[in-house]
């Protein structure tokens, strides 16, 4: 009985010192990346009440540019949400590219993701060769593309109303790109950080 | 007379142009819709300082009970956008074609929801007498065996608090199970918080 008593004691008293931990989904808390040789750790925090109150908090934004983007890119270019895009990191599935400039890239991104600025994606030049070749590309003699063992890409940029990505994605599916294996994750910067999910940032430490 | 039209033509671009600052697609600055009986212009906050404050600003919500929430509902169910809300609102609720449906409990929907929408609170999913009514209202039509004939049922979209609630889940399970055409249903995962994170219009209680 005192044994009993004391064990409630303690376990009430651990519950009562860690703040609870956020699960992602019904079935998961956490998420594990394997990235560049380390390993990251997706979460979406603590019960400690937070609030958006960085950039992603603005509403509106000038257009242009900027204006909200349709659900999907084409027909056959796959929508993800959080949950689509966590797995696709996890089983690894693909390339994940943050499609935004390197000015944003450098001061936020979600683990996982490497940065293609869209630009890269709109012009023939060497560099997007190198791109595309990384993808599984090869260039034939006449200047097409043969993409059968490229691998999917999954790509985003700050949200609902960024067009980087859907750019990007038209700009690949122009030169032949094959629309199965392109995802587009449109919640973005924006999705990802109301929800509380983890970022990195390189500015703060974070590497 | 000239002089006249010119002048309405110059002032009808300049009240158009109010919403250009902030477009919602490049085609579509605002449009009109019908909120109990009363013309509402919908459109974007034109200010592009204004921040999201008021409650759907936090972040932190509790898993179990708020979890993020998958792409897709069912299959066949499509998931939508603010532009295929708008283009929802537009030809389909405007013109008696289609309903959108807010299931937030009662008084999150008189404090505040989407133009033209009505409330149907996800808790009534499982009240058949309800959900019977709804259906003759949607047109839906009672066969002999009590299954019912959707084939003249109008488009329905479902929305919730967004990417962290399942209350559109539950109706849309509901409405699939009961025989509603699953083509016919739509589901707008971003919801009211992703209306409200991107400045759109909404319906405040006086």
């Amino acid at each position: 009985m005192k044994n009993k008593i004391l064990f409630i004691l303690f376990f009430s008293l651990t519950l009562t010192l860690s703040a609870e931990q956020i699960g992602i989904s019904k079935d998961m808390v956490s998420a594990n990346i394997d990235f560049e040789g380390k390993r990251y750790v997706i979460s979406r925090g603590d019960e400690n009440n937070t609030y958006i109150t960085n950039a992603y908090s603005l509403t509106s934004r000038p257009s242009p540019p900027f204006f909200i983007q349709p659900f999907q890119v084409t027909q056959k270019v796959e929508t993800f949400g959080e949950l689509e895009v966590i797995e696709f990191l996890e089983k690894q599935k693909g390339i994940f590219i943050d499609a935004r400039l390197s000015n944003w890239y450098k001061k936020s991104y979600i683990p996982g993701a490497i940065n293609i600025p869209f630009k890269i994606f709109l012009s023939d030049t060497p560099q997007r060769d190198d791109v595309l070749e990384s993808f599984g590309g090869k260039k034939l003699a006449n200047g097409s593309w043969d993409f059968r063992s490229a691998k999917t890409i999954l790509l985003y940029c700050n949200g609902a109303w960024c067009g980087q990505s859907p750019t990007a994605i038209r700009a690949l599916s122009k030169i032949g790109f094959p629309e199965e294996k392109m995802k587009y994750y449109r919640g973005g910067m924006q999705s990802w950080q109301l929800l509380g999910l983890s970022i990195i940032e390189p500015d703060k430490g974070d590497k | 007379m000239r002089l006249f039209f010119i002048l309405l033509l110059i002032a009808s671009f300049l009240d158009a142009g109010k919403y250009n600052k902030v477009k919602i697609t490049s085609e579509i600055a605002y449009l009109m819709v019908y909120h109990k009986g009363k013309a509402v212009r919908v459109h974007r906050i034109q200010d592009i300082k204004h921040r999201l404050t008021g409650g759907y600003d936090k972040i932190t919500r509790m898993c179990p009970g708020e979890c993020i929430q998958p792409i897709n509902v069912h299959t066949g169910v499509q998931t939508v956008g603010e532009v295929e809300v708008i283009d929802f609102l537009k030809n389909k609720v405007s013109q008696n074609k289609g309903l959108i449906v807010d299931v937030r409990p009662q008084e999150f929907y008189a404090r505040e929801t989407i133009p033209s929408s009505v409330n149907i609170p996800y808790a009534l999913h499982s009240n058949t007498t309800v959900i019977d009514k709804l259906f003759t209202t949607l047109g839906m039509k009672k066969q002999d065996d009590n299954s019912w004939d959707g084939s003249k049922a109008i488009d329905i979209m479902f929305f919730c608090d967004g990417l962290w609630s399942d209350k559109s889940s539950y109706m849309i399970e509901e409405f699939i199970k009961r025989g509603y055409p699953v083509e016919k249903i739509k589901y707008y995962r971003g919801g009211f918080q992703m209306w409200k994170v991107l400045g759109f219009t909404t319906i405040k209680s006086q």
